[in-house]
């Protein structure tokens, strides 16, 4: 198996309209970003984050991924979009095809994101780096129009 | 009836080094793209302004992340020095 796309789960959708997520910088809660080799096989029907696959610890990086720092959900237009700060880990081997967005702190770890990285990025020794794209209402990481 | 539509998930920029961290001009290149952006469809004149603003941007900033490091660095021996670990001051140093 292998990445094969981004993708927006399914649950993560029903979870918006549940109110299950909250991306305030304030009062909101903690989400991260995990790390896959090419095993993982992510799609929109991906509920929640899995060990499986998962790249070992390096550096920086531990089991489960780092903490991504968010950026207060606003506006473009009629857009709604919220973002992250770009996220490195430091001093690292790891060589991977995507990762996974969840919410570490709701019950379950549901998933947000699967991001393909389109291919194999690799570090050693070094620094791995996810930068997001520009937030604005035609290219933040998660929109709502 | 409304529609709310997620839009599609971009992908993500990945940047990696390898034997230590991002070059200088790749960390400035990833700071400006945070302060700056213009959309492809904006008027000519302000595409020309915002080129102008963001080539004064990378200069500045490029600027303050080498003295960042510098400095960084700077206390980075004086911490090797003072825990009598001189040759690691001395690698630093070479840096």
């Amino acid at each position: 198996m292998a990445f094969t796309g981004n993708f927006m789960p399914t649950s993560f959708k029903v979870q918006i309209l549940q109110g299950v997520h909250n991306f305030s910088t304030g009062s909101g809660q903690t989400f991260k970003l995990a790390l896959y080799n090419n095993s993982a096989s992510f799609t929109a029907a991906t509920t929640a984050y899995t060990t499986t696959n998962e790249v070992a610890a390096s550096g920086s990086y531990v089991a489960g991924g780092g903490t991504l720092t968010k950026v207060t959900p606003t506006s473009s237009g009629t857009t709604a979009l919220t973002d992250f700060a770009d996220l490195s880990f430091t001093t690292a081997t790891i060589t991977a095809f995507g990762a996974l967005i969840y919410n570490d702190t709701a019950t379950g770890n549901p998933a947000v994101a699967v991001l393909d990285f389109g291919g194999s990025k690799a570090s050693t020794a070094g620094t791995f780096t996810i930068v997001f794209p520009a937030a604005t209402a035609t290219g933040a990481i998660i929109r709502i129009a | 009836m409304f529609e709310i539509k997620t839009g599609d998930i971009i992908s993500p920029l990945v940047k990696t080094s390898n034997y230590g961290g991002l070059p200088l001009e790749e960390l400035t290149e990833l700071c400006v793209n945070r302060i700056i952006g213009v959309s492809e469809t904006a008027p000519p004149e302000i595409r020309e302004q915002a080129k102008y603003f963001r080539e004064a941007l990378e200069r500045t900033i490029s600027e303050y992340l080498s003295r960042a490091a510098q400095s960084e660095r700077a206390s980075c021996i004086q911490v090797c020095v003072q825990g009598g670990e001189v040759e690691a001051a001395n690698l630093l140093r070479r840096i």
